[in-house]
């Protein structure tokens, strides 16, 4: 084959693939969601400097207040908790679609929470909102945005098994009659409206737009009967003082009690808006040259703001975000944000969110999903402990501290029955060799592989296979979201088991005269069986480098006698017959640490085997 | 500026994002081709040029754009890089949970290849792919594939060279040789 006849073949392997493929129609709401958040930054950023101005204009209208109180209730900090009782911090999670709980300590998902009808009328807008309810119970409110511009809140009750317990759904900043009459409000259509709990987590708060008229905006709270769950509304009259700006605030927390509140919100565009009674106070928090993107309450009652400030290029790429502990007071204190949080820039800090619960406080950035989580008694003793990655596509997240009483509380989902035939997720593939051997491979020694009840990471583990295991395949198959499965049985037990693990096992060879050619002639040593064995498989088929996805995992814990041995799988050979090598190493004790003496390579095979060799 | 004001500004990005709407029309089609090639993944390639659009229209909407079709090809190349190191980083840390939750090397396991030419393609390293793909592709020269890339063109002739002796190798004997002498 010449060079022009290698080139015509790429150029038609080329075409070829490139014409099966076909966007589909969700790429333009994909391409129309980043747009709105990026206009959203436009915005923001562009309107700081009337921002000033509009404060100013309202400032003299409104009544001044003191520092905000400090809250005298605090449920999401309960008293101690009793013997058994763990308290620990949950989050809950939303991509706009559903709503995850989360471990904040790892971002695992521990539960996708039941959905509810809203989800099947509109998307999830703004914020989530979360308490703890009684025992380990846990309340998230958050607003639908419904076909036709309309509004509705949901308060959604979660037992400790997280199903649905009981769910209350009213009327929310625009009802389907409001918006009918009303025009398109573009600003509003791109800040959606956000809920706040009370203090005592019996209430929860939103901005209502006044039927007859968007520019008219008054402040509804909508107060809740915990034991029953029966709503009373309360519409809390309030004088704009003759601001227009007002249509465009959203709520951000709720200070004070519920007989003495303090709404704190923040207006599209740059200036924050504290109410009391019936009175308002205009605000810029002394945030000059950055926005307040969300702010929320220490345990303290200290306020803390999260700010974002644009950057060289004035656009959402080059922002940066400070987080400031009690900006309107002298004393005020920015807690840095470890560096290299967006290596590459691709953070949109509009959509940051900050939530306290307890000593507890999280910060949210955007769709990349990271939480950066902080803890401390006092905001003086705030501390970063750490920054966690939220599932992907997290455009929000509310905190809340809840017991988690007895082990485990929170019980295993999913099935606990055999799924028949017909019950089993996924498709079939028939990519499983019924009565044949598979071993398994990549799993550490410290590890173990789980078999589990169905074809999925949902289902109950029923058995585990260790690192050196092997089943026999029934010959069922299922793919579904985290891969292909098969099914096995293992000792009498049937279970499913990822297929990412398991291969087929061909011939075995004598690397070990190859492996010295390697290593330039010379037998590799090293201190340890581990390293030698790592070195070994770097001989055999480098790791490493973003060219070359290939994984050694020690697959037996060395031993030393009067040889050493370790047993090493190297795994993701960029083939799709071979996966890799199960590689046993024996090497001779030296003073300096161990020197090979041999290495039998077993070639594993993704598909099958046939003679001795990979399908 | 009053509030007033800001949702007129506001009102006319959106008549802006209509306008934008034909510029998708015209480039996410093949947009979507070039993402495919690079990454092999369908799901990933929409991902790629969601985000690419978007720091196209960042751009455009501000009148800095004057070739929309090249603007868009970097942006995607580079959103595919990122993608690439970023999957590949996933897989390290994937190796070290236990996890029959995993998932991420069974896009590729799942990849059922009957065109010989584009399984050797796929074997090739990133970089060399990567101009693989521009230059028979796009029709780009080593120049513009390096500025594509972010490259010298000497990186992008010896990536080349590399590739090009790597598919030669691959597709003389259809890729017997690499699996016969393994197994």
């Amino acid at each position: 084959m010449n060079d022009r006849e290698l080139e015509d073949r790429i150029r038609a392997s080329l075409q070829a693939r490139a014409g099966d493929v076909q966007p589909t129609p969700a790429l333009w709401e994909r391409v129309s969601d980043r747009v709105t958040r990026r206009r959203r930054w436009q915005v923001l950023v562009g309107t700081l400097s009337g921002a000033a101005a509009v404060v100013a204009l309202v400032v003299g209208i409104g009544f001044v207040l003191s520092q905000p109180t400090v809250p005298t209730i605090d449920p999401f900090d309960p008293a101690p908790p009793a013997p058994g009782v763990t308290v620990a911090s949950t989050v809950v999670t939303t991509d706009g679609e559903s709503l995850f709980e989360v471990d904040p300590a790892t971002g695992e998902v521990l539960h996708e929470l039941p959905a509810f009808e809203g989800f099947a009328e509109g998307v999830i807008v703004g914020d989530v909102a979360v308490r703890p309810g009684s025992g380990d119970e846990l309340v998230v409110a958050v607003v639908i945005g419904l076909e036709g511009q309309a509004w509705e809140i949901e308060v959604m009750t979660f037992a400790a098994d997280r199903a649905l317990v009981d769910r209350l759904r009213v009327p929310g900043p625009r009802g389907p009659d409001t918006y009918a009459a009303a025009p398109m409000d573009p600003m509003i259509d791109a800040f959606p409206p956000t809920v706040a709990w009370s203090p005592d987590g019996t209430s929860i708060a939103w901005v209502r737009i006044n039927d007859e008229d968007v520019q008219d905006v008054r402040l509804t709270v909508l107060t809740l009967d915990w034991a029953g769950l029966s709503p009373g509304e309360l519409p809390t009259p309030v004088d704009r003082g003759g601001a227009d700006s007002t249509a465009h605030m959203r709520m951000q927390a709720w200070a004070g009690t519920t007989d003495a509140p303090q709404f704190w919100m923040t207006m599209v565009g740059g200036g924050e808006v504290v109410l009391e009674g019936s009175s308002w106070r205009y605000d810029a928090l002394g945030m000059e040259g950055g926005t307040v993107i969300d702010v929320a309450f220490h345990r303290t009652g200290t306020l803390l703001a999260l700010v974002a400030r644009p950057g060289d290029g004035q656009d959402a790429e080059s922002a940066t975000l400070e987080l400031i502990a009690d900006p309107m007071s002298d004393t005020q204190r920015t807690i840095p944000v470890p560096d290299g949080l967006f290596p590459d820039g691709t953070a949109s800090p509009v959509d940051g969110w900050i939530e306290a619960a307890g000593d507890h406080v999280a910060v949210g950035f955007g769709d990349r999903g990271v939480l950066l989580a902080l803890v401390g008694d006092t905001v003086e003793d705030l501390e970063v402990i750490g920054t966690v990655e939220l599932p992907a596509g997290t455009r929000a997240a509310g905190i809340a501290r809840v017991d988690r009483t007895g082990s485990p509380t929170i019980p295993q989902p999913g099935p606990t029955d055999d799924p028949t035939e017909e019950d089993l997720p996924g498709d079939e593939l028939g990519m499983a060799n019924p009565g044949a051997t598979y071993l398994v491979v990549g799993v550490a020694f410290d590890d173990t592989l789980n078999v589990r009840r169905g074809p999925g990471p949902e289902f109950e583990v029923v058995t585990e296979l260790q690192p050196t295991g092997a089943a026999t395949a029934t010959g069922r198959d299922r793919l579904v979201d985290s891969g292909l499965w098969f099914e096995l049985e293992v000792d009498g037990v049937t279970g499913w088991a990822n297929s990412v693990f398991l291969a087929q096992d061909a011939s075995t060879q004598d690397l070990t005269s190859s492996v010295i050619d390697a290593n330039d002639g010379q037998r590799p040593t090293a201190s340890t069986m581990e390293e030698l064995g790592l070195a070994v498989a770097e001989l055999v088929e480098p790791a490493g480098g973003e060219e070359a996805p290939v994984q050694h995992v020690i697959v037996t814990p060395p031993t030393v006698g009067d040889l050493g041995e370790v047993t090493v799988d190297v795994v993701g050979l960029p083939d799709d017959s071979v996966l890799g090598w199960r590689l046993v190493i024996f090497a001779t004790p030296t003073d300096d640490g161990f020197t090979l003496s041999s290495v039998e390579g077993t070639v594993l095979c993704r598909r099958g085997v046939s003679d001795g060799l990979c399908l | 500026m009053t509030m007033g004001a800001q949702v007129l500004a506001f009102a006319r990005s959106r008549e802006e994002e209509d306008s934008f709407a034909e510029v998708f029309n015209e480039h996410h089609r093949r947009a979507v081709r070039l993402a495919y090639l690079l990454t092999s993944d369908h799901h990933q390639a929409e991902d790629v040029v969601a985000e690419a659009m978007a720091k196209v229209w960042v751009q455009w909407q501000r009148g800095r754009v004057d070739d929309v079709g090249a603007y868009l090809r970097r942006a995607v190349a580079n959103q595919a890089n990122s993608r690439l190191r970023r999957r590949y980083l996933e897989r390290r840390e994937a190796s070290r949970r236990t996890g029959d939750d995993r998932g991420v090397r069974m896009v590729d396991d799942q990849t059922v290849e009957h065109d010989v030419v584009w399984q050797a393609i796929q074997q090739l390293p990133d970089r060399q792919r990567q101009v693989v793909v521009l230059r028979y592709y796009e029709d780009l020269s080593e120049a513009d594939t390096a500025e594509v890339l972010g490259v010298s063109a000497g990186t992008v002739k010896s990536s080349m060279s590399r590739g090009m002796a790597r598919l030669h190798d691959l597709l003389s004997d259809e890729g017997a040789a690499h699996q016969g002498g393994e197994a």
